[in-house]
């Protein structure tokens, strides 16, 4: 990544908070975003700020290989669709391709250029 | 069609491969002083161009046009990612029929070996750019739910980078002129799971350049039967579809309603195979077969040169090199080369309809940055 001086690379991706993922909700088709959109990227109608639980199900993962930046390959990345919420790319904690449908959970992550890390999800 | 009709009337490129001591009006050149003597057209007869450029510095487009001896005519820069090259001709093509100009040029041109020395550097400020992931992993993910949604294998995929390879060995401007086999793709080195390092296209500079104009009968110009270019929309959209087919499928309706003939009424088509899934995903989406069928048409030969809808016989993207701005013209002159029987070693029997597609991929949320789609018949 080219990061242009000093702007973190997080600025522009999703915040998780204690509460859960911060974004916005359609007012009119309730459709879920992260980031937050002023409006509904799907329907144009007003959104609202929505936090989002920090758990859900994996669409599809990769590792990435090759030195894109910053992060030392292999790493995994996911498009998980969060419980009632919008899809979001994640890191992964460790470098796996989980199969589409796998639970994960969101949590924290001293990775300075990522909002967060998936795990798969533990059951009780 | 709103308005008149419109014609290439030349189409060329330059070679494609990694040219950094090379400069770029040099490489534009090549390009358009042959498809200038193709379409029988002097610079000066050109009324206005359209140049599709991703990451050249300001002024690239104006420098390029005043070495091609293009005097005092706009000049119109545009960007749409891999569509950018496509999204020239459309516009071009726009111009023409409207009435506004009765020779544009379309141009593609790119220098890629002077701003990356591997993979492109995903965009900071994009949300998936800035957690790292580089446009082979966006298509990685594409492939590896296709993979898991119909049951198909790694080795699926794998078969488009030896077709198109195979096509690149007779392209004499192809940036990867080698046959690849199965196994050497398969044990390539990983980019992102699943695809290796021969299932992604290389990096390329190069240029591309078609005269588009109104049709001059006899002359053996190209029509342009449609053209349809879309931007992105919200992804995931419903139905959930791996992201670029909506969009590709957008720009194919419009390029259909405009034509008059289906997609699977041509005879050659050159697609969007940045990487491998692209091309599976994309004749799919073009409408050729169902959502999961397009491995076992490959398989039987169907896209193959000898096949029902030959993908890429001018080697694709995977082979010829993807010079970004300029691929999209590369695409068209493939076509136009074919349906005017001048593609040489690559030349189908007699194909009269082609269809050129480019996706214009990775921006966060959007089911592509843009998709452009060409419909041509032979005159």
């Amino acid at each position: 990544m080219s990061a242009p001086a000093d702007v973190p690379a997080t600025a522009y991706q999703p915040v998780l908070a204690a509460e859960g993922v911060h974004g916005s909700r359609c007012t009119r088709c309730r459709r879920g975003a992260a980031p937050a959109t002023p409006r509904c990227p799907w329907c144009g109608a007003t959104a609202e700020g929505e936090t989002f639980a920090p758990s859900g199900t994996v669409w599809a993962a990769t590792v990435v290989h090759i030195d894109v930046g910053a992060r030392q390959p292999p790493y995994g990345l996911a498009y998980v669709d969060l419980d009632d919420g919008p899809r979001v790319l994640v890191l992964l904690r460790r470098p796996e391709a989980l199969t589409g449908g796998t639970r994960v959970t969101l949590a924290a992550t001293d990775d300075p250029a990522a909002w967060a890390v998936a795990d798969r999800e533990v059951t009780p | 069609m709103t308005g008149g009709t419109a014609a290439v009337l030349g189409a060329a490129q330059s070679a494609f491969g990694r040219f950094p001591a090379r400069r770029l009006e040099d490489l534009t050149w090549d390009a358009v002083g042959a498809a200038l003597d193709l379409a029988g057209i002097e610079p000066a007869q050109v009324e206005a161009v359209f140049v599709g450029n991703v990451f050249g510095p300001s002024g690239v487009a104006a420098r390029v046009v005043r070495a091609a001896g293009i005097g005092d005519v706009p000049v119109v820069r545009v960007e749409a990612a891999c569509a950018s090259g496509t999204l020239a001709a459309h516009l071009a093509t726009q111009a023409v029929r409207r009435g506004e100009h009765a020779v544009v040029l379309a141009l593609g041109v790119e220098q890629m070996s002077v701003r990356f020395g591997g993979a492109i550097v995903p965009e900071h400020s994009d949300p998936e750019g800035s957690l790292g992931l580089p446009l082979p992993g966006l298509y990685a993910l594409q492939a590896r739910r296709y993979l898991e949604q119909y049951g198909h294998t790694v080795a699926d995929l794998a078969a488009v980078a030896v077709k198109n390879r195979a096509q690149g060995a007779k392209n004499p401007l192809a940036h990867r002129q080698q046959e690849v086999s199965l196994r050497e793709v398969l044990d390539s080195r990983p980019i992102a799971e699943p695809l290796t390092v021969l299932q992604c296209c290389p990096i390329s500079d190069g240029a591309a350049a078609a005269v588009i104009g109104r049709p001059r009968p006899g002359a053996g110009d190209v029509l342009v039967d449609g053209s349809g270019f879309v931007g992105g929309q919200a992804w995931p959209g419903t139905p959930d579809e791996p992201w670029g087919t909506a969009c590709i499928r957008r720009a194919g309706d419009l390029a259909v309603a405009e034509a008059g003939w289906p997609a699977s009424d041509a005879e050659v088509f050159e697609v969007h195979d940045a990487f491998t899934i692209g091309e599976l995903l994309t004749v799919e989406a073009l409408g050729l077969c169902e959502p999961g069928a397009a491995p076992a048409l490959l398989h039987a030969g169907e896209f193959a040169a000898g096949g029902r809808w030959p993908v890429n016989v001018g080697g694709g993207l995977l082979a010829r090199g993807h010079a970004l701005g300029a691929t999209g013209i590369a695409q068209l002159a493939e076509v136009c080369a074919q349906l005017t029987g001048r593609a040489g070693a690559r030349q189908l029997p007699a194909p009269r309809r082609g269809l050129v597609e480019t996706m214009g991929g990775g921006a966060s949320g959007l089911d592509g940055n843009a998709a452009g789609v060409i419909m041509l018949r032979a005159e």
